[in-house]
Formats: C-alpha cells, sequence, structure tokens
C-alpha cells in the first residue's frame, strides 16, 4: 500500500527536486536521500525510504508530510535534502 | 519492487514453535506511538514499577497481572522505529531480543516470549519492524492495536491470514477501551517463533515490498482512509506549527499549565507544610528532650516534609504534560520551539522542561527524558537549574528587599532581571556544552506526528503514579538521608547557652507575674539569642568560621557563609538561616524582619548587608545550584555522578565569579 493508493491516479514522473519545494497536496516519490547514515537509518525506520511516495501536507517549517497514514514533520534543513521526484496526474 | 506473496498458508503448515504452558515473562515491543505503553496499564494498571535497563539509564516498565489463573510478568519496553538504530533504545530492545533467543536455544527453563504492539491503522511501516522481530528468532504474538480508529478508517483487517503469513497468533485489540485484551492474553502461550519468508532486516527496500505485499493481502478497504479526519488534522497542524499562531498558541497553553500548576499545587504543599509541622511538634511532645527527640522531630519529619513538599508539582506537571502528549500536540508545539532553540544547541523538546524549571528543576529534569537525542538531553539537564526556581523566590524577596526596598520599578526590574539572567545564561552554557563535552551534530529534528485524539484520564493517572513513586523512591531517600545529615551539622554540638540570654530568661521569670507581655518577650529575645549561638557554635557555623576567608573577597562575613553553607541543601534555607544567624527571627516576609536584617551588622560594626554585598548575594543565588535534591535527580537521570558533578561545579564556579564580579563592580562604584 503506498500513499498513491489513497488516490490511484496515473502519474508521470519529473526531474529530481527537494521535498521542501514542494507545495501544499503535491505528490511525489523519494529519489535520494542526501543525508548522514544515521539520519539515513532514522528516516528509513519511520518509513521515508528510498522510492516511497509521499504527500506533502504542509510546505515549510516543518515540513510535514504523509506517508500512508504516518504523518511525519521533518525539519527545514532534513526537507531541503531529500530529493524527489514530483508526481504528477497524466492528462 | 514487490514480492509475489502466495495465498498464506494454512495455520497447520506455518512452522511454529507453540511454547507451552509455562511461559509467564512477555516484553511489549512496538513503534513509538502506538498505544504500546496504554497496553500495559491495560495489563498491569497499579501493579508496575520503572526500573533502568541493567546497564543503561534507559528506563523500562516492568508489572504484573493475571492471565489463565497465573501471574505473568509484563516487561514494556521503549518504543523505537528500528532495533537497528544507533540509539539507546534501540540497543536495549535488541539486547532483550538476544538474551531470549540465546535462552530459547539453550532450552533454558525460561519461557518467555514478546508481544509486538502495531498500530492498525498504519500496519506497512509497523509490519518492517515486526519483521525486525521475528528475524531475531523469539516467540511471538502480535496486537493489531487502533482497530476501532482504523475501522473508522474504513480499513478491515484480516487478522488470521495476517497471523498465517507472520507465522504467530495476531490478535486485535483496542488498548484504550480494553476491547480484544482477554484474546490477547489467551493468545499469548501460543506464541511462536515465526518469521518464515520474512526478508533480511538489512535489506530495507525488501522489508517494505514484503510489508506493503502482506498489507494488500491482509487489508481491505485502503482507500477509504478518511479524507475529512486529514484536512482537519491538516488544519490543525497548520495552525500550531505556523510561525506566529503557532507560538502565540504555545504560549497560552504553556501559561494555562503553569498557571494550572502554581495554583493548584499552593494548597497542597501549604498542607503539607502544615501536616508535618504538626506532626513534628506532636512527636516533639512525646518523646522526652534529648537526641533522639531532636532527630525525629526536626531532623527525620523536616526531611520527611522536604522531600515530599515537591510532590505536588511534580504530580501535576506529569498530569498535565502526559494529557497534552496524549492529545498529539506537544510534537506539533516541539517543532515550533525547534526554531528558536537551535540556535543555541537545543531542540525544541527542550523547551517544555525549561520551563518546567521555573517551578522547579526536579520535576523539569525528570521530564527531560523525553528527549529523543542523548547529547541534547545531557544539555537540557545541564543547564535546567539555571533557570530560577520557586525555591528561589525568598532569597529574591529578601535580597531585593533589602536593595529596593522603597523603590518598587527597581524591584521589579531586579526581579525581571534575576530570571533573565538565569535564562541567558542557561541558554550560553548550552551553546558552550554542545560545542565542547557534548561536541556532535545537531540531529535535525524529525518526528512523528501523532494523531489527535482525546487524552486518557487513566494513562495520565497512572504516569502520574509512577513519576512519583519513581521520585519518592529513587530522589526521596537519598534527599532525606542529606536533610538529616545537614540538621545534624547544624544542630550539633550543644551549646550551654549565652550568659546574656540566661540573663534574660532570669529577668522574664522576675517579672512573669507583674508583666506577662515584657517576660515573654524577654523569653523570645533570649530564645534569639539561644539559636545564634547555637547555629554559631554548631560544626556548620564553625564550617562557616573556618570557610569564611573563601567568600571573602565576595564581601561575605562568617553569617553570610553561614548562610551560603547551610542553603547548600536547599537554596530557600538562606532566608531562615539569616534569620537565625543574626536574631531576627524566621519570618522572611515581615518586612520589620527584612528591616532587621538589613540593619544587621558586623563585628566590626560595619553593616553585613551593603548594596554590594546584597548584590553579589542575589547574583550568587541566581546561579548557583543550591540545591541537592536536584542534584540527586540529574545523578540519576544522568546515570553517573560526573555530570551531577560537573553541574554543581560549573554553577558553583560561576555563582562565584559572578559574584565577585558584582561585588567588585558595585564596591568600585563606589556604592558601599
Amino acid at each position: 500500500m503506498t500513499a498513491a493508493d489513497d488516490n490511484p491516479v496515473p502519474t508521470r514522473s519529473s526531474p529530481t527536486v527537494p521535498l521542501a519545494q514542494l507545495a501544499s497536496g503535491q505528490r511525489c516519490r523519494v529519489a535520494a536521500l542526501n543525508v548522514n547514515p544515521a539520519e539515513a537509518q532514522l528516516l528509513e525506520a519511520m518509513g521515508l525510504t528510498n522510492h516511497c511516495e509521499l504527500c506533502v501536507c504542509r510546505p515549510g517549517e516543518p515540513c510535514i508530510i504523509r506517508i500512508n497514514c504516518t504523518r511525519l514533520g521533518l525539519a527545514g534543513t532534513l526537507a531541503r535534502r531529500i530529493l524527489v521526484h514530483q508526481l504528477f496526474p497524466q492528462t | 519492487m514487490s514480492p509475489v506473496l502466495t495465498e498464506p498458508a494454512s495455520p497447520g503448515s506455518v512452522a511454529r514453535t507453540p511454547h507451552d504452558a509455562m511461559r509467564r515473562r512477555y516484553a511489549l515491543l512496538g513503534n513509538p506511538n502506538t498505544g504500546k505503553t496504554t497496553l500495559f496499564n491495560r495489563l498491569c494498571a497499579l501493579r508496575a514499577r520503572t526500573a533502568n535497563f541493567p546497564g543503561t539509564t534507559v528506563e523500562t516498565r516492568i508489572g504484573r497481572c493475571r492471565a489463565h489463573d497465573r501471574s505473568i510478568d509484563v516487561i514494556d519496553l521503549p518504543g523505537v522505529y528500528s532495533l537497528h538504530l544507533d540509539l539507546p533504545e534501540s540497543c536495549v530492545c535488541k539486547q532483550y531480543l538476544q538474551e531470549e533467543r540465546t535462552a530459547e536455544r539453550n532450552g533454558a527453563d525460561r519461557a518467555d516470549a514478546v508481544v509486538i504492539v502495531t498500530d492498525a491503522t498504519n500496519l506497512a511501516r509497523n509490519l518492517v519492524f515486526v519483521a525486525q522481530v521475528l528475524h531475531e528468532g523469539v516467540p511471538a504474538v502480535v496486537a493489531l492495536n487502533m482497530t476501532d480508529l482504523a475501522q473508522r478508517r474504513g480499513l478491515t483487517i484480516d487478522a488470521e491470514r495476517l497471523s498465517r503469513h507472520l507465522g504467530c497468533p495476531v490478535v486485535s485489540i483496542c488498548a484504550r477501551s480494553g476491547q480484544g485484551i482477554q484474546d490477547l492474553l489467551a493468545a499469548l502461550p501460543e506464541a511462536a517463533v515465526g518469521g518464515t519468508g520474512v526478508p533480511d532486516p538489512a535489506d530495507i527496500q525488501a522489508s517494505v515490498a514484503w510489508a506493503d505485499a502482506v498489507v494488500q493481502h491482509s487489508v481491505g478497504g485502503a482507500s477509504a482512509v478518511g479524507a475529512e479526519e486529514d484536512s482537519l488534522t491538516d488544519r490543525l497542524d497548520a495552525a500550531f506549527t505556523h510561525p506566529v499562531f503557532g507560538i502565540v498558541i504555545f504560549a497560552a497553553v504553556m501559561v494555562g499549565l503553569f498557571y494550572t500548576i502554581f495554583s493548584l499545587a499552593q494548597l497542597p504543599m501549604d498542607l503539607i507544610d502544615w501536616v508535618f509541622g504538626t506532626l513534628g511538634g506532636s512527636l516533639a511532645g512525646l518523646i522526652p528532650s534529648g537526641a533522639i527527640h531532636d532527630l525525629v522531630a526536626n531532623g527525620i519529619v523536616g526531611g520527611i516534609a522536604g522531600t515530599i513538599v515537591f510532590l505536588p508539582q511534580i504530580c501535576l506537571l506529569f498530569f498535565l504534560l502526559t494529557l497534552l502528549e496524549d492529545t498529539g500536540y506537544l510534537a506539533r508545539a516541539a517543532f515550533v520551539m525547534d526554531r528558536l532553540l537551535r540556535r543555541f544547541g537545543l531542540p525544541g523538546h527542550s523547551f517544555v522542561p525549561l520551563l518546567s524549571a521555573h517551578a522547579c528543576a526536579i520535576p523539569a529534569i525528570m521530564s527531560a527524558r523525553m528527549i529523543p537525542d542523548r547529547r541534547d538531553r545531557l544539555a537540557t539537564i545541564l543547564i535546567a537549574p539555571f533557570m530560577s526556581c520557586s525555591a528561589r523566590l525568598p532569597v529574591y524577596v529578601l535580597l531585593i528587599g533589602i536593595l529596593f526596598g522603597d523603590q518598587p520599578l527597581y524591584a521589579g526590574l531586579a526581579f525581571t532581571a534575576c530570571y533573565a539572567i538565569g535564562v541567558i545564561t542557561g541558554l550560553l552554557t548550552a551553546i558552550v556544552v554542545r560545542r565542547s563535552l557534548l561536541r556532535g551534530p545537531s540531529q535535525p529534528m524529525v518526528l512523528e506526528l501523532p494523531s489527535y485524539k482525546i487524552p486518557s484520564l487513566r494513562t495520565a493517572l497512572l504516569t502520574t503514579l509512577d513519576r512519583s513513586w519513581v521520585f519518592l523512591r529513587k530522589a526521596g531517600t537519598v534527599i532525606l538521608a542529606i536533610c538529616v545529615l545537614l540538621w545534624w551539622l547544624s544542630a550539633y554540638p550543644k551549646v550551654d547557652p549565652p550568659t546574656e540570654a540566661v540573663q534574660l530568661r532570669a529577668q522574664a521569670q522576675t517579672v512573669l507575674d507583674e508583666a506577662p507581655a515584657l517576660a515573654a518577650s524577654l523569653t523570645t529575645q533570649a530564645e534569639r539569642l539561644e539559636s545564634s549561638y547555637a547555629a554559631e557554635h554548631s560544626l556548620l557555623g564553625r564550617l562557616g568560621r573556618f570557610a569564611q576567608p573563601v567568600f571573602a573577597p565576595l564581601g561575605y562575613d562568617w553569617q553570610l557563609t553561614i548562610g551560603v553553607l547551610s542553603s547548600f541543601a536547599a537554596r530557600e534555607v538562606f532566608v531562615s538561616t539569616m534569620a537565625v544567624v543574626i536574631s531576627a527571627g524566621d519570618d522572611a516576609d515581615d518586612p520589620e524582619v527584612i528591616g532587621r536584617i538589613r540593619s544587621a551588622k558586623r563585628a566590626d560594626g560595619r553593616a553585613v548587608f551593603t548594596p554590594a554585598t546584597s548584590a553579589s548575594l542575589l547574583i550568587f543565588y541566581v546561579l548557583a545550584m543550591q540545591c541537592l535534591p536536584t542534584l540527586v535527580v540529574t545523578r540519576r537521570a544522568t546515570g553517573h555522578w560526573r555530570w551531577a558533578m560537573l553541574q554543581l561545579g560549573y554553577m558553583s564556579l560561576l555563582a562565584y565569579l559572578a559574584a565577585w564580579i558584582t561585588y567588585t563592580a558595585v564596591g568600585a562604584m563606589g556604592v558601599t
């Protein structure tokens, strides 16, 4: 089950951008976690893994995201170091 | 990547190792926010205690409950996101599982298992953790908690099918309401070593894919996750974490919290004072005069009172904080304060402990356990006593009254400055320790934001009882011992009353019939002289004279030195000590008393409290630790005396230097 299953609309991916640049309601797929190993381990344990899909609930400081039913708050510095592919509904 | 899962095997074909009926100890494991502690409280209620996991400062709760006419032990291990994180909590869980596995493989007589508590509304992520635990090869039962919430969100979970995938029993429960608890207890003897087909936990991608596949096979109606509830959560999150409104809301919540603590705690604190005062008086009447009389009436009763008087604040703080945490708000509030405190090397989590330290550093240090990062937690504990607690107030009242008794504006500014100096020094200290002793990268904040919900009164009450008991058992015993020791130092050796006091008593006896009021006044004067003389000649008094040269650069004579030394255990003792030592009575709130203290003279005729010494003392008490209970609690919270000693040494040295600078500067300005 992924976040995209909540709204099973076909998507096409985009070039990578920092998670912090996404607006509220936008969906994305994690492309890279540019963080140190300890931070990466914690993020992965909390469900924020490479290739997982997520939805931005609130951009800014903190950046609040939703992965499945989990809501995570991320410090802005962290959100800027997580690269994502933005997902658009296909037209 | 999505693994292909075949239709779940039948129960009989899954490799299970059912345990016999001897099973008697169960550990609760799970991610944070899965309701693990709520389940523990539901199972054990009051039959629980908190203890440090052997060799660590990580707390675990151990309780007992009955199942199938058998008493079983339940261990509430700390909530962790993974067994493989470099965190003390993860290490404790992993160590526990390894010991269990070793015992299991050796066929030990122990018959233990783990209960993996999962959040039914967030099953995919929880299953990754379940896979890690199952991979350890210990018998397990999975408790699928919050099934009521999952149902409201339209999720239907096939527990039997899930059980076949995992290879161990899966029981749907709602720990908050108690639903399914009996089913869980009934399933415990069936705990099995599952994990057949579970991927290697080191491969996170494979684990996630496996968990997703298991969820797809076991959960229906995933698309029914409530959009309406999410939008409400979104709106609440937007308000609570807003750069401006978030701070306003947080300030309002904190003002309400501490107003409640201050206003509600005062009555029981006064009551405790009164009860122990009465008890001490009654015991004094029952026991014949002598050493045992003094020890019981003053030492032991005084020591117990000095311990229990902290309880109302501790109970209220933990009760309200637990309620607040249970609502889901505190996680949001931590982000609001993170922006501010991060500049000083502290996380947003530190704010609540630091704010509560303005009431009392003891509950503040105890509540610092909520800070996840060890360095952040230690830094917060080290600076918490810099915040001006309520015990400093009597000292501030006395010294500011002496300095600015007739100038309310300056007095108000001085009060504000005392609080500000404490906060600023604490924050600057945080920068220093985070860049030296506790150097290391500051982890950017990442927190799971739990669902908003109505807090559980039961959980709050049980947590409050638990924290209060921890305080009484661990800190209280040491505090009592220290109080008795300090009483002994200040009360012994007994000396004969001074000649002047004897004469006053004789005069009082002479005029007793003709002028009883005069006789009472003379007796009071004699008692004051005797107290002062006894204080001067007690071991503490002698120590004061011996140590006076150390405090001479700060402008303190032997009387002030006794005051400083006697208040080493509790700073508020300074006021009553000064009242006794300089024969002024013991009511510092009485303006007449302040006037008498202000006009007290040294042996050479100079005033004891000059503006320079008063200002110096004020700064000393703003910065000095002067609270042994805090020291004891720091030792317990950090697990080592070295942190407590560092805190004491650093604060004392800083207070001494600041007091010396103040005394010198005020003296240099010509104010004497």
